[in-house]
């Protein structure tokens, strides 16, 4: 209704006034934005700074090989994400029926996994820039949601990009990625279902170390 | 509800077949092309009715509401045919549809390339409008209609996006999102041939939209196929490199695309808001509990909250 707001202030009180109104209104929402907590800065720091490593690891795409960019990858993943909260929610309900075996299997087989997914799914990208937008509370876990936008070199329409952070031990973690409102942990919750439904736990595992292993000799 | 709405698409389709189904001709006679013309007409409606009625009686099926039940809330019956369809699907994308995408990126120049996909974003504005004001989002129905006219005129019949200039972006809204906005669920996933992952809500939403579309009655029939084909030219070309990765990256190509036609779709719906928040259980309970830890006791208690800001 934005539009209407303007538009009918507008031919009542006159035009200055309405400048007046809403530099007003701009000045209090931006004081009311500073105010906001220690918190959301401390979650928005640490997107602020994994981006930043992202893109520095994709601006030296012509002088590195995949394979260099993967283990920069493996280490912001690593350090960044909650590798242990994610692999323990995408499998779900699966992981109390699977053996003590699959679980060792599965929880190395993971990482290697998303890193590979990731690194490969990132390297397309190529000369976007990045801003934060806001951190917003989520829901459940104290979660916190920070708003960024990912804008191409060519312009365009941006693509808006939610990192979902969680306290854990002292710091923030990124547990889910949100990409045009597609979450990527819920993606692969309901692909690792769909597998599992149709080839077991242990058909689930080779698939995933099918996929590595392509990975791996695609980037060679 | 859900029988409310079919009832309501059935009395609009039938109004809308009574005017496009008026005689071409005003002189009299009809001629054998026009009657055929006018058989093949009557055909398609018959068709879009037969779509609304499974809309109807589908839609309404719920989905499991349970987000930790076995299916993960994936309602998809026809699972074992609409992987049949997507093989076929994929098949003809990979000798037909994208090989034809990546000649068009080969030859056409970004900037012509970004000059016809604005051009076909303009003629869909007035879908964009129609819908908007049927979900009585009347800032979203204004900005199609002035994107259409700006662009329409001083953006040279659609060339150039002045609109997004001057701050007014693209809202694209079609019958599908209207549907929902109604409270039609989204039914059974469907796997469509040609047309891609959908579901019965999506596709009578698509017959709709063709229906309510100025420029299928303004185009000769020819020239509205063509336009079709360039549209999906033109949407495959700018998913060359996604659709790739996503195929080469996922374990089950199958599940991962329904699961993210589900999820953007509901981002269409809620126009980009964000969604309600579902749980992500803390590992660190696990931790202390061990391996035996029940995760669908520790989900009860968390529950699903809705996002407390915006």
């Amino acid at each position: 209704m934005k539009l209407f707001y303007v538009l009918s202030l507008g031919s009542i009180v006159g035009r200055r006034q309405t400048v007046a109104l809403v530099a007003l209104l701009m000045f209090s929402l931006s004081s009311f934005g500073a105010s906001a907590s220690a918190a959301d800065d401390q979650a928005g720091d640490v997107v602020q700074s994994l981006g930043e490593r992202a893109i520095s690891v994709l601006g030296k795409k012509e002088g590195s090989t995949f394979v260099e960019r993967e283990a920069a990858f493996r280490n912001i993943l690593v350090e960044g994400f909650h590798i242990q909260t994610i692999s323990r929610f995408v499998l779900g309900r699966h992981w109390k029926t699977a053996t003590k075996y699959q679980r060792e299997a599965y929880s190395d087989i993971f990482v290697d996994f998303i890193v590979r997914v990731y690194a490969s799914r990132f390297d397309s990208y190529n000369g976007q820039t990045f801003e934060i937008l806001k951190t917003v509370k989520a829901g459940t876990e104290g979660d916190m949601l920070v708003r960024t936008r990912i804008l191409r070199p060519s312009g365009g329409t941006p693509v808006g990009v939610d990192f979902r952070v969680r306290m854990i031990r002292g710091g923030y973690r990124v547990v889910d990625i949100n990409v045009g409102g597609i979450s990527m942990l819920h993606t692969h919750r309901v692909e690792f279902a769909s597998v599992i439904k149709r080839k077991g736990m242990d058909g689930l595992l080779e698939e995933l170390r099918a996929q590595v292993e392509a990975r791996g000799s695609a980037a060679e | 509800m859900c029988q409310w709405v079919a009832w309501l698409l059935a009395l609009a389709s039938f109004i809308l077949a009574r005017v496009i189904g008026k005689p071409a001709f005003e002189g009299g006679h009809v001629t054998f092309a026009a009657a055929t013309t006018r058989i093949m007409r009557l055909g398609k409606m018959l068709a879009m009715l037969m779509v609304i009625g499974i809309v109807a009686g589908c839609a309404s099926a719920t989905a499991p509401e349970n987000y930790d039940d076995e299916e993960y809330s994936v309602n998809d019956p026809f699972e074992d045919i609409n992987r049949i369809t997507f093989a076929v699907n994929d098949t003809i994308d990979a000798v037909l549809l994208s090989p034809m995408a990546n000649i068009y990126v080969g030859i056409v120049p970004r900037w012509g390339r970004e000059r016809a996909t604005n051009m076909l974003n303009n003629l869909g504005e007035p879908v964009n409008f129609f819908n908007g004001l049927l979900q009585w989002e009347l800032e979203r129905a204004a900005t199609s209609m002035l994107r259409f006219t700006f662009n329409s005129t001083i953006g040279l019949g659609g060339v150039f996006d002045v609109a997004e200039v001057i701050g007014f972006s693209r809202t694209p809204e079609d019958f599908g999102q209207t549907l929902a906005v109604w409270g039609v669920g989204e039914g059974p996933f469907l796997m469509l041939p040609l047309f891609g992952p959908s579901n019965p809500r999506d596709a009578a939403g698509m017959a709709v939209d063709w229906l309510m579309d100025p420029f299928t009655r303004a185009l000769r029939e020819h020239e509205s196929w063509q336009r079709s084909i360039v549209r999906g030219i033109d949407l495959r070309s700018r998913y060359i490199d996604e659709l790739a990765v996503l195929k080469a990256t996922s374990i089950d190509h199958y599940a991962a695309m329904r699961e993210l036609y589900r999820q953007h779709r509901g981002n269409e719906i809620r126009n980009g808001k964000l969604p309600s928040t579902l749980p992500i259980p803390s590992i660190t309970i696990w931790d202390v509990m061990g391996d035996e830890f029940d995760q669908a006791a520790s989900d009860d208690v968390v529950g699903v909250d809705k996002v407390s800001s915006e």
